[in-house]
């Protein structure tokens, strides 16, 4: 039983001592804090203080390392652009003196500007391409965390932040609440021993696996994005008329049915009915009780592709250059940047900036910054929020320089003044403008 | 978007005589919650709640009294849960009734904590695997400085291996104890001190309990099973009634 945090009580972590300012929200599992990393000039960060498990069940040590595990996959793929991801794990005694118990940590990213899609989603867009856009940039994500192996197994739109980028498309996805997801190839540790319980889930979202007692797969994620992409492309919960009762829901996913009439409102929203046919046939697979018979999240993702690049009878925006396993920003709300009549020489279609911490990729112009390079490079703290932009041309990618950044932004060992090509292996750092010092080195690639 | 969750909670509140000052904004406080969740405020439309409380006072002599909103009497609370159980004398959805019956118990006494949450923790629940489990304490003193403290604390551990088999949420607001930090190790469970809570116990706000136990739950917490038993730790099935007080059992 965990003691209330308080704010202004400091934590001792692994990477640092965190100051709790104080608490966002708290769940059935976990307090949500907003803390600052004394050690790291006071970076703040989103730290879960954890009511379940405690070190008086059975499974907390092997869940330790279980954890552990998950974010090891998770950091070192593709899927790290789309999860907010751990920086530490530990465990520390809040209340040292009375309180003789260590308790379990996590402190993640903190997302300034995110909103969950359920918020999203309540906000009422009603702009059908938008809506096929976040589908799309959800689809994504998933594909990564399974390819990643593993199962989110507790999907639901509040565990779908979408961060706010200056990019035009505006929105990226970061999953979130993986702390009780598995992995594919290993047996959670909860299911197992004295103090066993069964897979997380969320009422309204359990897939079919869930509701038999059987090890959430891949598929289940599927099941429960079925559900999602109602909400998003349709506006309701294909179970609606069942949320009310557990049971009737329990039988209502055990049994099957036909989503037709669901399907259909995407007209509604903008979609065209050929849209929809399709659309119906697309979610009956993933709503099928049987795992066997849902499609993977990266059919799902082509198929879906595959409707947004031909609209039928509605005004549909086009959506430029549909290639898997993009990013949200890589999706522009507008019509795209216009192309050349005829283009010399192509122009690569991602650029990626290589640092010590990973890759940051993108097929677009934006800011990028302290908000945006964490994910390659472990010394973005020392960027401005709009360090410097890239932005793709007729005849290549250009870095430009953003007013009023503390440090210079340095190209090849040249102060960036002016708009200027990047070319492959090219080097991107940050100069301190009185002390000479550099940090954030970063490889230029083209692909 | 969720499914309708189902609750049982017992407020098991100390009615020791230094809760006078506080017991009256506890009952208002606690009907604030039972009355929201009624009518749908906060969110929690979809709660199907039943609620009962406990209110417990002792003497070092190891006399007890125990209300409930049904049973005006301990000897009728500890008949009807151990030696001739009457499942239908506890819990109510009935608001009126709960605030009156809580309005009624007139502070007096000490304080024997832990007895008073294993009795707590013996109500007849609906079954785990259909509705959460609540048990709220509150108290303004330590269980150290209660009575029969040598007899409660090394029931401690037995105590935190019942209160995770019945799968019971607990929530202490409380002042400082080494005896609630040791209970700190239950899972799931939260422990207010006192000094957290700021304004006090009449001004403690109930309501986010509940928010947070509606969200992602085991699927086993929500579809599973478990078995059920009785397990007094304080031999209760065995105490009996006093002639000293009308309310009081011996022990």
């Amino acid at each position: 039983m965990p003691i209330q945090p308080k704010a202004e009580t400091t934590i001792p972590g692994k990477r640092g001592n965190y100051l709790i300012k104080r608490i966002i929200t708290e769940g059935n599992m976990a307090w949500a804090l907003e803390a600052e990393n004394l050690d790291q000039e006071n970076r703040k960060v989103f730290l879960k203080y954890y009511k379940s498990p405690t070190p008086t069940v059975s499974w907390y040590r092997d869940y330790l390392r279980y954890v552990s595990e998950i974010n090891r996959r998770l950091e070192e793929s593709s899927a790290h652009q789309y999860c907010v991801l751990c920086r530490d794990l530990f465990t520390a005694n809040p209340r040292p003196g009375l309180n003789p118990h260590e308790y379990m940590f996590q402190a993640f990213d903190f997302i300034e500007s995110g909103k969950d899609l359920r918020v999203w989603l309540d906000s009422g867009i009603n702009d059908w391409n938008i809506r096929v856009d976040v589908a799309k940039i959800f689809l994504v994500a998933m594909k990564k965390i399974h390819e990643a192996g593993v199962v989110h197994c507790d999907l639901k739109p509040e565990n779908v932040q979408l961060l706010e980028t200056t990019s035009s498309m505006g929105l990226i996805p970061r999953m979130i609440d993986m702390d009780r997801s598995i992995l594919q190839d290993v047996e959670a540790p909860w299911v197992q021993g004295e103090h066993k319980e069964g897979y997380v889930g969320t009422p309204g979202y359990f897939s079919p696996e869930h509701l038999r007692g059987e090890t959430p797969v891949c598929a289940s994620d599927v099941f429960t994005i079925g559900i999602i992409l109602c909400e998003i492309l349709c506006g309701c919960h294909p179970f609606a008329a069942q949320l009310d009762d557990r049971e009737n829901y329990k039988a209502a996913v055990l049994e099957g049915g036909c989503y037709g009439d669901i399907c259909m409102l995407s007209a509604t929203l903008g979609g065209s009915t050929e849209h929809a046919a399709q659309f119906t046939a697309l979610i009956e697979r993933c709503l099928s009780p049987v795992a066997e018979s849902r499609p993977t999240v990266a059919e799902l993702h082509a198929a879906l592709l595959d409707m947004a690049d031909e609209p039928a009878d509605s005004p549909v925006a086009e959506v430029p250059e549909p290639v898997e396993e993009i990013p949200a920003a890589e999706v522009p709300e507008t019509a795209p940047e216009p192309k050349p009549e005829a283009s010399p020489a192509r122009v690569a279609s991602t650029l990626v900036l290589k640092g010590n911490n990973g890759e940051f990729r993108t097929k677009i112009g934006m800011d990028l910054g302290s908000k945006s390079l964490p994910i390659a490079t472990t010394e973005a703290n020392f960027a401005a929020r709009d360090q410097f932009r890239v932005e793709k041309r007729a005849d290549g990618w250009y870095a430009l320089p953003c007013v009023g950044t503390k440090n210079m932004t340095m190209l090849n060992g040249t102060e960036l003044t002016e708009a200027r090509r990047l070319s492959e292996n090219d080097t991107l750092c940050l100069q301190g403008r009185s002390s000479g010092k550099q940090a954030m080195q970063l490889t230029v690639s083209l692909i | 978007m969720a499914g309708k969750c189902c609750a049982d909670i017992v407020f098991c509140i100390d009615a020791s005589g230094s809760m006078e000052p506080c017991l009256r904004g506890v009952c208002e406080n606690v009907g604030r919650l039972l009355e929201g969740l009624r009518s749908g405020q906060q969110g929690q439309s979809y709660w199907d709640v039943r609620f009962d409380f406990l209110t417990f006072q002792d003497s070092s002599e190891g006399v007890s009294r125990y209300h409930t909103t049904g049973i005006p009497g301990s000897v009728g609370v500890i008949r009807g849960l151990y030696t001739e159980p009457t499942p239908s004398d506890f819990f109510t959805r009935d608001l009126e009734q709960f605030r009156q019956s809580l309005a009624s118990v007139s502070p007096n006494g000490e304080e024997c904590h832990l007895m008073a949450l294993d009795i707590a923790l013996d109500f007849p629940w609906r079954p785990s695997e259909e509705c959460h489990r609540v048990v709220i304490l509150l108290s303004d003193e330590p269980v150290e400085t209660g009575v029969l403290v040598d007899m409660q604390l090394p029931v401690i551990p037995k105590l935190i291996e019942k209160i995770m088999k019945k799968k019971v949420t607990l929530f202490i607001a409380a002042p400082e104890s080494a005896a609630f930090y040791e209970l700190a190790a239950v899972d799931r469970c939260v422990y207010k001190d006192l000094e957290s809570v700021g304004d006090g116990l009449e001004k403690l706000d109930f309501s986010d309990i509940l928010e947070s136990i509606g969200k992602s739950v085991s699927v086993s917490q929500f579809y599973g099973g478990g078995a059920e038993e009785v397990l007094p730790l304080f031999g209760q099935s065995e105490w009996v009634p006093t002639q000293r007080n009308d309310l009081g059992s011996d022990k």
